[in-house]
């Protein structure tokens, strides 16, 4: 569960998220959508623990986030960026198994639950002791989502993971998250500009203008009834983009 | 406890080679223990007596250094004032002149006294006098029958040739023709080299020579007489501290006989035999104290092969002492001015300003402060060559470690911290590991820079192979000179190959260049 309470952050006098109270149910899939800039990438980030909020109060799994907490929240999390974030001198599997290594788990504990992401992600397990970039962009990703998913995480954090592949890929991609977030039953909180992609995941969608949650709910309820002029060109512009 | 040791792993090895690194660049070789440390300045004349002053001391049982051809008086004077050397040769004129400048001192005595009160002692002259003069051809004088300056008065059509310093200096051409008077108006500013050749082919008459000159001897020359006494007199002394008095008797009594034993036609054979013969300058102190003081003395006979390892070896012993502990104080300096942008801009500016300082006004001037904190200065192992060479090590290293680090992609570093990394371990095993291939291309370029300006340690003594360049520059000796240069420039090649290839072995082939994912 991921509850925000009257969560602001500014920049000087520059208010980037307004006033945010909201609360994610566990295993839902939430979706922040809305066009660069808006300030859905910040959310995140503050849940991350990588921006802290102006004011206002962020609580994963009823614990509050806060600096003295902080290295708690990040182990319920798991956090992919566009490029995958990956550690370029590092294989795929020592990418995956970075932090198992630091808790000292067991070394057939490791392999078990490799195994299992491997065949989860789809990965090919050839390409597990290649390098970062020895691997497609599509691999990348499924390398970037093992490592987070790695210490089952209760929070899956995602940040435009389609962002930077091509049409192809991409496709396949969105078509195997679905059954990883399935599998994972990690609540998911996931960033994108793309209607159709949050449409394809999303048990709720938020749609964010300047900071501002504009609407909620599902896709289709949110195409056929837009809020406000905003939403309805929002919502035409993608669907009309030939 | 094994969580805790599996996390910390990386920050035990890290400690672990931080420790032998410093062990291995700041251990000293063992050395011979040396007794007594005499000197010489960096000209033929000044090598002949120290490497005499050395055989005395060697002959009469005592373990002795020289350090030859240091650069500058002052260097060499305060040295001996502050104990760092025991001995060396000097000019009575310099001690008047140039260290004792803004007093006065009329005499010997005088000069005695002065030196008295720093704890040190001047023995009696050792018999010649090495100032400034005027020479004609043996040939002209005769023609002309000149044998005193006062007798050029007669010939004011005479053509003169002098050094460019001697036509400059106030108490140099200008006063000697007030002094004496003297009518010649055709008067050339010209290199020593030059004069000679000019008054051997008869171009010029008279030329200004130093009175021990080598050439004078073999080029037949007539060196007129300072008959109104106008030049001080550079009488060469042996300088020495009070000490040795009580505590080596016995090399004070060797010192002593060479007094009044060194005449004019005496040193000039002695820096012929060096300059004109090849000997080298131990050789011909060795022959002179066993033909004309009796003293038989085994001046050390080494091959060239031996001469290059050895020196090689200085220099190797140079470069290991400076560059490694730079890798370890450049790489933390690199990381603590990303950490610290605003206090690491200060940091990376005086790390640069180091770089712009001459090599060799960074050695004078590293000279009194690393005395003052009792290290040892000059010889071999001198703690003032390492810390100058250390200092221009560090500029590449802390600036390619702090460009390494903080080229890294934001999003590789927040994936580290989102995973729950802390600032240790990111450090440690994210952002070093990525900056590596740019922190090691940072300590070849420090390194092979080292080689290169590690030859300069040699002004101070250091040793090196910059000792034969040093050598083959005094005595235009090329071979010399390429004995020293071309190891330097192999050794440089040397270390960066073995940088290459250490590269090669500890880089990971997901940060080697050239290759691309293929989606």
């Amino acid at each position: 569960m991921l509850e925000f309470s009257e969560v602001e952050k500014a920049y000087g006098n520059t208010t980037v998220v307004h006033r945010l109270d909201l609360k994610i149910e566990s295993g839902e899939i939430a979706v922040l959508l809305g066009p660069s800039g808006c300030g859905k990438t910040t959310i995140l980030r503050m849940v991350a623990g990588l921006v802290p909020p102006t004011t206002g109060q962020i609580t994963v799994d009823s614990l509050p986030l806060r600096p003295d907490t902080l290295r708690d929240v990040r182990r319920k999390l798991g956090y992919v960026i566009q490029e995958g974030g990956l550690f370029p001198h590092l294989t795929a599997k020592q990418n995956v198994t970075l932090m198992a290594k630091h808790d000292a788990w067991p070394g057939d504990r490791v392999e078990e639950r490799l195994a299992q992401l491997v065949d989860m992600t789809q990965f090919p397990a050839e390409g597990l002791d290649r390098y970062p970039n020895e691997l497609s962009g599509g691999q990348r990703q499924r390398v970037s989502l093992m490592r987070a998913l790695f210490l089952s995480p209760s929070i899956l954090l995602l940040d435009e993971p389609l962002g930077a592949l091509d049409p192809l890929i991409r496709a396949g991609l969105q078509r195997d998250l679905k059954q990883i977030f399935a599998r994972s039953q990690a609540t998911v909180l996931l960033v994108t500009h793309d209607l159709v992609e949050a449409g394809w995941f999303a048990d709720r969608v938020f749609l964010i203008e300047a900071g501002r949650i504009v609407q909620q709910g599902a896709l289709s309820d949110i195409v056929k009834n837009p809020a406000n002029a905003f939403v309805e060109e929002f919502v035409s512009s993608q669907v009309l983009t030939p | 406890m094994k969580k805790l040791i599996a996390s910390n792993k990386p920050l035990v090895k890290i400690v672990a080679l931080t420790a032998v690194l410093l062990v291995v660049g700041l251990t000293p070789l063992p050395r011979e223990s040396v007794e007594l440390r005499v000197a010489s300045k960096k000209f033929t004349e000044s090598v002949i007596l120290g490497d005499l002053l050395e055989l005395l001391a060697e002959s009469r049982g005592i373990n002795t250094a020289h350090y030859a051809e240091l650069i500058g008086t002052q260097t060499v004077f305060k040295s001996l004032a502050n104990g760092q050397i025991d001995a060396y040769p000097e000019y009575t004129g310099t001690l008047a002149q140039e260290i004792f400048a803004d007093r006065d001192i009329p005499s010997d005595e005088a000069l005695r006294a002065e030196l008295n009160k720093l704890g040190l002692k001047m023995s009696a002259p050792l018999g010649f006098n090495n100032t400034y003069a005027l020479a004609l051809t043996r040939k002209r004088a005769e023609e002309l029958d000149v044998s005193r300056i006062s007798d050029l008065r007669r010939f004011p059509e005479l053509k003169v040739a002098v050094t460019h310093e001697f036509l400059d200096r106030g108490d140099g051409w200008p006063a000697l023709v007030q002094n004496y008077d003297l009518p010649q108006t055709n008067v050339l500013g010209v290199d020593h080299d030059i004069a000679y050749r000019q008054l051997l082919s008869g171009e010029v008459d008279v030329i200004d020579v130093y009175t021990t000159d080598a050439k004078i001897g073999q080029s037949d020359l007539r060196v007129l007489e300072d008959d109104l006494q106008f030049f001080p007199r550079y009488d060469a002394v042996w300088l020495y501290r009070q000490e040795l008095d009580s505590d080596y008797p016995q090399f004070v009594e060797a010192m002593q006989q060479v007094e009044g034993a060194l005449s004019e036609s005496a040193i000039q054979a002695l820096n012929a035999a060096v300059e004109e013969r090849r000997m080298t300058a131990a050789q011909a102190a060795g022959d002179f104290l066993d033909r004309k003081l009796g003293v038989s003395v085994q001046a050390v006979s080494e091959s060239w092969g031996q001469v290059v390892a050895r020196h090689l070896i200085e220099h190797l012993n140079l470069v290991r002492r400076s560059l490694i502990p730079a890798i370890v104080v450049g790489i933390a300096l690199g990381v603590f001015c990303q950490r610290r942008p605003r206090i690491g801009s200060g940091v990376l500016a005086v790390v640069g300003l180091l770089q712009t300082i001459p090599s060799l006004a960074l050695l004078v001037l590293l000279l009194p402060i690393v005395a003052a904190l009792g290290y040892q200065n000059l010889g071999e192992g001198s703690v003032t060559a390492i810390v100058a060479l250390f200092c221009y090590c560090l500029l590449p290293i802390v600036r390619n470690t702090y460009t390494g680090i903080d080229g890294i992609q934001r999003g590789t570093i927040e994936s580290a911290t989102v995973l729950g990394l802390n600032r240790t371990s990111r450090l440690l095993e994210i952002e070093l590991p990525i900056a590596l291939p740019t922190i090691l291309a940072g300590v070849r370029t420090a390194g092979v820079q080292n080689v290169g300006f590690a030859t300069l340690g040699a002004i101070i003594g250091a040793g090196g192979l910059g000792q034969l360049i040093l050598r083959g520059i005094r005595i235009n000796d090329t071979t010399l000179i390429l004995a020293g240069a071309v190891p330097a420039a192999v050794l440089a090649l040397a270390l960066q190959f073995a940088i290459d290839a250490l590269e090669w072995a500890v880089v990971p082939r997901g940060l080697k260049r050239g290759r691309s994912a293929h989606d």
